[in-house]
């Protein structure tokens, strides 16, 4: 593990992916390869000398290298993601501290494994960084996302997910949708629950590894639930974002 | 006990992955892969698991099996605090050669 410092990023581009959710390119002067689920802590300091401080995990795969993508979702009245959706502009700096955490990351050596990723809102950057990784070493294992949003325009990514999920016969997108469904919807449209989790895990040949991601307690309700179904405990890995979205 | 603030707290509870930045600049490792044993009721599990609030003037951090206290940071304008006292101890496994 490399020693990690404060350093000043350059906000390469940033792209609208919702009309809540922006990606931040940002160009690292000291760039270290990451592992998918790692995240970075950004720092914002005002002039008295304030400072609030975030993390934010690692959109891109490590294959994407001298430059970090993060996504970040618009909370009403966040002090750090709406300075960043409303005041940041590309060229500005940003500090920025990472590659963080060797707990929420999805190792090459799990390739062979069967993966179940289960997102609220947010919590889908850092399994993205997994799949995208995924996708680069050509990893064959059988995988399903159960991603819950809130309606379709909040599903972050959801062009390119639907896109691997057409190439890659092992990958599944299964989506939720919590308040407005399209109209041809056939899908889920609630929240998680524990019959939702049995159905998943139906699909399943042998046990997956579990990434919980999202909003404190969906994270907590989802793990709870796999347990009770029987999965072992040192197969679900969770990571709490707080209190965001959905 | 209030409903609501319990709610707030609830929604805000974060975990030892939310605090491995700070922890790996004060300790120079991560830490979230430490098998960390609860002083309070002696369960074991690992360090990203524990529950922590980081809202507060520092950072606490609580076992998830009986919410006792595990750590704490002060941060001061010249020095970090760690307390250490509900850890009963905490173990780094080493990759196997
Ligand atoms: C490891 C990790 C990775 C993360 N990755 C991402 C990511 O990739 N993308 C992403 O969008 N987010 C991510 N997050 C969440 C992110 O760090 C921030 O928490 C989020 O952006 C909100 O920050 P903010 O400053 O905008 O909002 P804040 O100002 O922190 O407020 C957030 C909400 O909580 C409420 N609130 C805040 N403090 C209190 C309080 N004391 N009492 C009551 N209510 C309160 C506010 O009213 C608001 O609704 C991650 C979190 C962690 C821990
Ligand atoms: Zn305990």
């Amino acid at each position: 593990m490399e020693r990690i410092q404060w350093q000043l990023a350059r906000v390469k581009s940033i792209v609208q992916e919702t009309p809540r959710v922006k990606t931040f390119t940002l160009t690292l002067p000291n760039w270290i390869p990451h592992l998918p689920g790692q995240h970075y802590d950004l720092r914002l300091t005002a002039e008295d000398g304030y400072q609030a401080q975030r993390s934010y995990s690692i959109a891109s795969p490590p294959e994407q290298t001298g430059e970090i993508d993060l996504t970040v979702e618009l909370i009403d009245d966040g002090e750090v993601s709406a300075y960043l959706h409303e005041g940041v502009a590309p060229g500005d700096q940003l500090e920025v501290r990472g590659p963080i955490g060797g707990y929420f990351v999805w190792q090459d050596a799990m390739k062979h494994v069967p993966l179940l990723l289960v997102a609220g809102g947010s919590g889908v950057v850092p399994l993205m960084a997994m799949l995208r990784h995924r996708a680069k070493i050509g990893a064959t294992n059988p995988t399903r996302l159960l991603f819950s949003v809130r309606s379709a325009e909040e599903a972050i990514y959801r062009d390119e997910l639907e896109e691997m999920a057409r190439h890659d016969a092992q990958f599944d997108l299964l989506l939720t949708f919590t308040r407005d469904v399209p109209v041809d919807w056939a899908g889920y449209h609630r929240r998680i629950d524990r019959l939702m989790l049995t159905e998943v895990l139906h699909r399943f040949e042998t046990q997956p590894h579990c990434f919980i991601c999202g909003p404190t307690l969906l994270v907590e309700q989802v793990a709870n639930t796999l347990a009770e179904l029987g999965l072992s405990a040192d197969t679900i890995r969770t990571e709490r974002f707080g209190p965001t979205g959905t | 006990m209030n409903p609501e603030t319990d709610t707030i707290n609830e929604a805000l509870r974060l975990d030892g992955n939310a605090v491995a930045g700070d922890l790996q600049m004060l300790m120079g490792f991560d830490v979230t892969l430490l098998q960390a044993q609860c002083g309070h009721c002696q369960n074991e599990g690992v360090f990203a698991s524990l529950v922590a609030y980081v809202r507060g003037p520092g950072i606490v951090l609580r076992c998830p099996t009986c919410e006792g206290l595990v750590l704490q940071i002060v941060k001061t304008p010249t020095s970090i605090i760690v307390n250490l006292e509900g850890m009963a101890r905490s173990v780094m496994y080493l990759p196997m050669s």
